[in-house]
């Protein structure tokens, strides 16, 4: 049979990335899923990290506007956003006053109330080292924790974290994605786990067909078997633990009302995960259609509606977990922002730092860091806003104190 | 001037409603007829079975029957020349598949989805029944490569034509000849906005990724300033919105009908540019942007990014010297694909480097093609592709699906529900036939008619571990 010539295959991982991933590219492969499924399903750290990425390169200048600045308002003579005293706007078309100098973009206006509450801070000018102003290697570099696209280590910032903290009471569940794709960030992790929506996260076949495929996937001994092996193995793992939940029936709590979108299906989702105990540390999100080269539009139009869905959907998943809110962390990021002059096509082009928001548990109710201006002498060469704010740095105060090992895992 | 499609269309006017998309579906199912199916052969010998994994889209007996009567050299040259004869069935299945047989502004009549899923149908069939199985896994690499969204403005109704036109044109042929057309193609300006790239504020995006994605690669040696200038160059190109093209826009030169490339020397940044470490002079027109693409063509760093993506699509990795020779063919032969393909299938790093993990798309095929089914391509499959993780032309950003397996091992479930699906014959209209159980014996053991024990060890086969790979 020709498959059987394939014998090699348990070596799939390319040779070159298993020699770029050194040591610790190799553990995963290691830490067989078939024995993790013998453990009993225990409690995670107590803390649970869920990351939003929001990819394309959102205008920070628009989310966190700095409407006190007249230079602002030069640049972006069709896309500014109103002051939040200018009377000739109506309320719902000006920014939500944040202090003297930045305001919300008005689509965001329900997360105000979580700032007052102390459980968001803002980061303005956060970005990476990357000058390329390519999508792919601003978030090739800030998935993999890297300096700049082609810098550092080849694995997920997340994986590495994944890896440094792993022990035997790990759950298949430990870390998961909503996404088509693996994220970068994830690339490396002992077993993450891939889905569109959990409660399409079953097998219709019958019975026999799984107990084949445990057959096929999890006769292999702990470390021999191919990448696809591992993946199948933790698998089905996941499939046994997932059937215990029922996320079409949850019920959101305070109530939480998430919008019918992709994203705020998957929060609900992770809410239902994390409720339900089963060992979730990592929750990987993303959204996409960010890249606003055309037709971005102010307070209404395309990146309007983008934070309008972010806005909802965190604002109903803060509500849902209620006091759970402060065993997590919330990240939302995005590779980088907009040049802070509008283009001639209402839209804006690629620039180098945006905003980061962090909820739950972190030093809310203030915008952290630097800011560097907005001035056209403040700039740099190419007229984008300067990255002062190394997202590395931001996260690392924002997540140590609940994750220390986070500290040495930067590249 | 002799009257072509297209411009009857503009002359007739677009409204073209009453005629309806037959769709791929029921005809196609019936029209599928296929000759006896040959019986199982074994491989001759590994390298061989691994040879065929990775020209085509999957090991069949039917390719290894090819492959044994002409022999290895002359395979491979048939291959390059992708000069077998389409069979019959697929051009008929094709010939009703409106999206890739109608003008863009034809299809604008029909729901966006109706018309992906055409797109997709053709897709499917192509890869799974072609005959020129190479130049299928080339079209698959260049529509990557030259990615578009089609769920972004109007690419839904314009790949088609692209996809036609330029990408299947060319796969096999000229690489500076598909950049070329590739430059001016509607779809791709609209995806990535060049039709708002005006003097007054150039819009950097197209100019960006076709220096960093289409030709010389990030790194390549351009800078923020070349993008821009660039970007420049490439003012007021855009494609045709207006309705009528008649005698009252003459003045701009010849008529061009509607959804095809326009250049607008109006919002044409008409200044000198230093593109490269080039003059380009001011006055040029619409030449400065042809200049621009073919001092892309030629820089060395083309070459080199083209070596590379084509020796990692095809043995997995990375290989120093390999890419060197392949670089230099593209040199040599002033961008012959032909000639780059030929020293990686002849390759060391092809016949012995580790497996490949199948792209989603990879491996529906090679399950329908390993199985013999008979598939209209329509949206019982595709429904399977989009859950696998990777339904055609959905990918959003301009880099096209990845090709690294650590994007894509990590989503089992749909791999083992297709698998399952199309053994047990729960896809509709994809079936395994009685006829093809002699070529997949040995897969399923002899005996007679479609038990559910060969229905479940076929499932097994194609969900197995080994057969992820190529």
């Amino acid at each position: 049979m020709p498959d059987t010539s394939c014998d090699s295959y348990k070596f799939a991982m390319s040779r070159r990335s298993a020699l770029k991933m050194g040591a610790i590219g190799l553990v995963p492969w290691l830490l067989s899923a078939s024995a993790l499924s013998q453990v009993k399903l225990s409690k995670n750290r107590g803390h649970t990290l869920v990351v939003l990425f929001l990819r394309g390169g959102s205008d920070g200048l628009n989310m966190l506007v700095p409407y006190a600045d007249d230079a602002y308002y030069r640049a972006r003579p069709s896309l500014a956003i109103a002051k939040p005293n200018d009377a000739t706007k109506k309320e719902g078309a000006r920014a939500v006053k944040v202090n003297d100098y930045f305001g919300l973009h008005p689509s965001l206006a329900p997360l105000k109330h979580w700032y007052d509450e102390g459980s968001l801070a803002l980061v303005h000018a956060v970005g990476s080292q990357d000058m390329t102003r390519s999508h792919f290697e601003a978030m090739s570099a800030m998935e993999r924790g890297a300096a700049t696209g082609h810098a550092g280590d080849p694995s997920g910032w997340l994986a590495r974290y994944l890896i440094k903290t792993a022990s035997a009471e790990d759950t298949p569940l430990r870390s998961v994605a909503w996404a088509e794709r693996m994220p970068d960030s994830l690339r490396g992790a002992p077993a993450p786990v891939v889905v569109q929506s959990i409660t399409d996260f079953h097998l219709a076949t019958d019975d026999e067909f799984i107990e084949d495929l445990k057959r096929q996937y999890q006769s292999s001994p702990a470390g021999t078997g191919s990448l696809m092996h591992s993946a199948g193995a933790n698998t089905l793992d996941a499939l046994s633990k997932i059937e215990s939940l029922d996320p079409k029936n949850y019920k959101a709590s305070g109530g939480a009302l998430y919008p019918t979108t992709p994203l705020g299906n998957g929060f609900r989702e992770v809410a239902c995960m994390m409720k339900s105990d089963l060992g979730l540390e990592i929750a990987c999100l993303e959204d996409t259609g960010w890249d606003s080269h055309f037709a971005q539009g102010s307070d209404t139009g395309i990146h309007a509606n983008g934070l309008s869905n972010v806005a909802k959907t965190v604002d109903a998943f803060m509500r849902d977990l209620g006091p759970k809110a402060t065993e997590m962390t919330l990240i939302v990021m995005t590779e980088f922002g907009r040049r802070v002059q509008e283009n001639a096509s209402l839209g804006t082009d690629h620039g180098r730092a945006s905003v980061m928001m962090a909820f739950g548990d972190v030093p809310g109710g203030k915008i952290l860091g630097d800011w560097p201006g907005i001035a056209p002498h403040q700039l740099d060469a190419d007229g984008d806003l300067k990255p002062v704010n190394d997202y590395r740095k931001v996260l690392t105060d924002f997540l140590s104190p609940k994750m220390p090992e986070i500290v040495g895992i930067w590249s | 001037m002799s009257i072509s499609r297209r411009d009857a269309i503009i002359i007739g006017g677009a409204g073209l409603g009453a005629v309806a998309l037959s769709g791929c579906g029921r005809v196609a199912s019936e029209v599928r007829r296929r000759k006896g199916a040959e019986p199982w052969r074994e491989p001759s010998d590994p390298k061989t079975t691994r040879l065929l994994d990775r020209m085509t889209f999957g090991w069949s007996p039917d390719e290894e029957k090819l492959y044994a009567s002409l022999g290895k050299e002359t395979y491979i040259e048939r291959q390059l020349k992708a000069d077998f004869d389409e069979p019959v069935e697929l051009q008929m299945q094709l010939g009703s598949v409106d999206a890739i047989n109608m003008e863009p502004v034809e299809l604008m009549d029909f729901p966006r989805e109706r018309v992906i899923e055409d797109l997709q149908c053709a897709a499917i069939l192509r890869a799974t029944y072609g005959a020129n199985q190479l130049k299928e896994r080339m079209v698959d690499f260049w529509s990557n490569h030259f990615n578009i969204y089609s769920q972004k403005k109007d690419g839904a109704f314009f790949k088609g034509v692209e996809e036609e036109e330029i990408i299947r044109k060319y796969a096999m042929g000229n690489f500076g000849d598909m950049a070329k057309a590739m430059s001016k193609s509607p779809a791709m300006m609209m995806y990535l906005d060049n039709e708002q790239n005006v003097k007054a504020h150039p819009n950097e995006n197209y100019a960006r990724e076709l220096l960093e994605l289409h030709t010389l690669g990030i790194y390549g040696g351009y800078t923020q300033k070349d993008v821009q200038e660039v970007a420049r160059c490439l003012s007021g190109w855009k494609v045709e919105d207006r309705h009528l093209v008649t005698q009252l826009f003459a003045h701009e030169g010849p008529p061009v009908a509607q959804g095809l490339f326009r250049f607008d020397p109006k919002v044409h940044d008409d200044g000198e540019k230093l593109v490269l470490g080039q003059v380009i002079p001011a006055g040029g027109g619409i030449k400065d942007g042809e200049r621009v693409v073919q001092i892309a063509i030629d820089h060395p760093s083309t070459a080199k990014h083209l070596a590379k993506k084509l020796v990692l699509f095809f043995t997995g990795s990375r290989s120093q010297g390999l890419e060197v020779r392949v670089a230099g063919e593209y040199q040599r032969t002033k961008g012959d694909i032909p000639s780059m393909l030929r020293p990686i299938l002849q390759s060391d790093e092809m016949l012995a480097g580790d497996p490949i993990l199948k792209r989603p798309f990879n491996f529906m095929v090679a399950c329908l093609r390993r199985s013999g089914a008979l598939t209209d391509g329509g949206p019982a499959v595709q429904a399977h592709l989009s859950k696998l993780g990777q339904p055609m032309y959905e990918w959003p950003m301009p880099d096209g699906y990845p090709v690294d397996q650590l994007n894509w091992a990590n989503i089992v479930l749909p791999r083992w529900q297709f698998a399952y699906d199309l053994a047990f014959g729960k896809i509709a209209n994809t079936t395994i036939q009685a006829d093809s159980l002699p070529m997949i014996e040995k897969i399923v053991g002899e005996g007679s008619g479609l038990t559910k024990q060969r229905m479940r060890l076929l499932a097994n086969h194609l969900a197995a571990p080994e057969f992820q790979y190529a």
